[in-house]
């Protein structure tokens, strides 16, 4: 039985309503009914601004039910933009009000023309996108508004800059040490001696998006939002695209090595292979540490990864490729994206699995009893149900992903930080042998926890005694065997003797 | 006793329902009349004028359910058929799903469900949402109209879809079709050949019944004036007889719509090639 609804990536709103209150002075109105503008709640807990969450409700309520919005939704863009003067209102609808097939295209238009800012329709179908494509498409959307109006306007800049310079593309709030990966970033730039002309959207000015087209190149460092925009850009403004993910000693230097590449193409002349050493050799310490004795005892030790596609991607090739980990599985919730995520790690794990139900992981987990895993924040308390170590490497994000010091994840900081997360998630040599004397991290009889729910076996006190002095590493294959041979003969309760007489029976 | 009155729009299911209600009537019976429809004109030939809606009575007292009564939502007929209008949005525009809804509920509130004999629910043309199909919620009895003619069948078919649907949990039962301009009945045999069901009565195209309609009266009504009307009474009088029987009525097995698409195509393209066909396979037989 599942006992309860669990989703990786939320409904397209959120999507949506994160790109817009990403921007600096753009408010977002929601057509929905009480109850689905939880967005302010989780934004303004999580990211702890200091500024209200640019987002407010129209109600849908029983008058919008009875007779429709009417005036209603108009109005309230209207006042919106009298009080708050935002460059620019997105209106959206969620999935609850799209039922309604109302025509909000028509309530922007009749705004626009009392609105002194920009008014649009987010245009994402709520029942086919979740909340990663959903932010792609709307950041794609907002971009492309701005650059045809300034087209149109003949106020596009001529050219390109005269330094080489880049647009970092798909930084957003309430994503996945964002803020952090974006300080890392611009970092890199300037070590390359690039300069960064727009970060879109956080903190971005929807004024400034018609000077995307000078730079020369756009940075997507993830897979899940700015790809769209990206391939907008290239299409329409023939702009290049460095779309790898710089993250760990590998990937980093292949996203810089591809950074060359492109501007060099562009007429610069520019040699990364000095500072590439450099920063591998002595300043990352990622690269020595991963050779050095501490991590010997990780060699060939096993590991299930799981989450979005970028962060997924990218640890399931840093741990196999750069610490010589043995990644069992990898997986993602991006199902949309399943290619990409299959090409990218195929060669650096023995299974791929691509999910949205957090039981089928669950399962696999249990089965295949990694060392550790690296997941989201659900994988953690499957660990946690399971006595796995896990360390959380991707979304849905949680409040614990907003560390106040800094832990990017990409760039050369980014592989330290990488690094010691992995090293510190394995329980390590020692450990091993003190958990075995102590008998574990607690004294709770946590060995009856199990992933199926549907099992309705259990221990005896004198069962789970004897299951207890079995050495640890050993223990959970007893126990799933006994398990299995009480299943078999319909035993509901294990005792010592069910244990010794499966012990004979299977040879555990 | 409850009634859903369904069929395609533009069938005559306010014109069937409103006589049907009379005639409910005029067997003793106290019926009410609710017009599920956001055109609000159900009960137009029992009133003679279009009256206010549960909506706009809502919308009046600002949703105080509490000053709501009776009187302000339910207003006398023809016959003593009492009448409600639903109401609801215009088109694209807010949910008339959740209104019909919201009716059934306001009267079960004002307890209007238990003081009649017979309500008759006239619902729109299909049933689009769960909100439509709500009086099924509260039916004993769904009744189908339609005509000879392949829409209606097919819209008919859907309809005993739903009513299958809902005869899992609800004591709901299709008390059978009633064929509204109807001079032949072919159609409609095949169709209930493949998916049984009672067919109450079949109506001939009657231009008074037409008539009847725009000048907002009920047949009872003219009929007062002009006897020679009376046999038309005659049929929806049969069609109460019925219901007031309590007939056992059928859960329909509805056919998947592929199916009943070739069914009834099959009818107008191939027209009477099956006899012709077996009739040389005999001759064959014969040599």
């Amino acid at each position: 039985m599942k006992l309860a609804y669990w989703m990786y990536a939320g409904p397209a709103h959120i999507g949506t309503l994160r790109i817009a209150s990403s921007f600096k002075n753009v408010h977002a109105i929601m057509h929905a009914p009480l109850g689905d503008d939880y967005f302010n709640v989780m934004r303004s807990m999580l990211e702890r601004e200091r500024n209200y969450t640019p987002v407010t409700a129209s109600v849908v309520d029983r008058n919008v039910l009875a007779r429709g919005s009417q005036e209603k939704v108009v109005d309230n863009i209207v006042r919106k933009d009298r009080e708050e003067h935002p460059d620019l209102i997105v209106l959206t609808p969620t999935c609850t009000s799209s039922i309604l097939q109302e025509d909000l295209k028509n309530f922007c238009d009749r705004a626009q023309i009392d609105s002194k800012g920009d008014v649009m329709l987010a245009d994402v179908n709520h029942y086919r996108y979740n909340e990663l494509q959903a932010a792609d498409r709307s950041l794609h959307q907002i971009v492309q508004f701005y650059l045809e109006k300034a087209r149109k306007k003949g106020e596009l800049p001529e050219g390109k800059t005269e330094k080489p310079s880049v647009n970092i593309i798909g930084m957003t709030t309430l994503g996945f040490h964002n803020n952090h990966d974006c300080t890392e970033l611009k970092r890199l730039m300037a070590d390359l001696g690039i300069e960064v002309n727009t970060v879109i959207p956080e903190d971005a000015s929807v004024n400034d998006l018609k000077l995307m087209p000078r730079a020369w190149f756009n940075l997507v460092p993830y897979r899940e939002i700015g790809v769209m925009t990206a391939d907008y850009l290239e299409r329409e403004f023939a702009m290049p695209c460095v779309d790898i993910t710089p993250m760990g000693i590998v990937d980093t230097a292949r996203c810089i090595r591809k950074i060359q590449a492109v501007i060099n193409a562009q007429g610069a002349t520019v040699d990364y292979e000095p500072f590439i050493d450099e920063q591998t050799r002595f300043v990352s310490q990622a690269a020595w540490f991963s050779r050095s004795i501490d991590c010997q005892n990780l060699t060939g030790k096993k590991a299930v990864v799981f989450g979005d596609n970028t962060h997924a991607a990218a640890l399931t090739k840093i741990l196999s490729r750069e610490m010589g980990i043995h990644v069992l599985l990898a997986g993602t919730y991006c199902k949309y994206d399943a290619e990409w995520f299959t090409n990218e790690v195929s060669d650096y794990c023995d299974r791929v699995l691509i999910s949205e139900d957090n039981a089928e992981i669950a399962d696999a987990i249990a089965q295949l009893e990694p060392a550790a895993i690296f997941g989201t924040q659900m994988e953690r308390h499957i660990g946690k149900r399971l006595n796995i170590p896990c360390g959380v490497i991707a979304a849905p994000i949680h409040i614990q992903n907003f560390p106040l010091g800094y832990k990017p994840f990409m760039g050369y900081e980014g592989s330290n930080q990488l690094v010691d997360l992995i090293y510190n998630s394995f329980t390590l040599g020692m450990e091993d042998h003190l958990l075995e004397i102590f008998g574990g991290h607690d004294t709770k009889e946590g060995i009856t926890k199990t992933m199926s729910a549907e099992s309705n076996l259990g221990w005896s006190r004198d069962g789970l005694a004897e299951l207890n002095k079995i050495p640890g590493f050993v223990r959970g294959k007893v126990k799933r065997n006994t398990e299995k041979f009480a299943r078999d003969r319909n035993i509901a309760e294990i005792t010592a003797e069910v244990l010794y007489a499966a012990k004979e029976a299977v040879g555990v | 006793m409850k009634l859903a009155v369904y069929g395609k729009g533009g069938i005559g299911k306010s014109t069937t329902s409103c006589n049907i209600s009379v005639a409910l009537a005029r067997r003793g019976k106290k019926v009410l009349q609710i017009g599920c429809d956001p055109k609000h004109d159900s009960t137009f030939t029992l009133t003679g004028f279009l009256i206010p809606t549960i909506i706009d009575t809502l919308q009046e007292k600002d949703y105080h359910y509490e000053d709501v009564w009776s009187e302000d939502v339910i207003y006398k007929g023809y016959g003593g058929v009492d009448c409600v209008e639903a109401g609801g949005p215009p088109a694209g525009a807010g949910c008339g799903g959740y209104v019909v809804g919201e009716t059934v509920k306001l009267l079960k509130e004002l307890n209007a469900f238990d003081e009649y004999d017979v309500i008759l629910f006239d619902v729109l043309g299909d049933v689009v949402c769960g909100g439509f199909a709500a009086p099924l919620n509260y039916a004993d009895y769904c009744l189908i109209v339609t005509d000879n003619g392949f829409d209606a069948l097919f819209a008919a078919n859907r309809i005993a879809a739903s009513v299958r649907e809902k005869a899992r949990t609800h004591p709901l039962r299709l008390a059978g079709l009633i064929g509204n301009r109807t001079a032949k009945r072919d159609l409609i045999d095949k169709y209930i050949d493949t998916v049984p069901m009672p067919v109450l009565e079949v109506l001939p195209l009657i231009e008074d019944i037409r008539v009847s309609r725009v000048k907002g009266k009920t047949l009872f009504e003219m009929a007062e004036n002009d006897p020679s009307l009376n046999y038309v009474c005659d049929y929806y009088l049969n069609i109460a007889d019925q219901i007031l029987a309590n007939p056992e009525g059928v859960v329909p097995n509805d056919t998947p719509d592929r199916d009943l698409f070739a069914l009834l195509s099959d009818f107008y393209l191939n027209p009477k090639e099956l006899p012709k066909t077996e009739e040389s396979e005999l001759d064959l037989m014969m040599v």
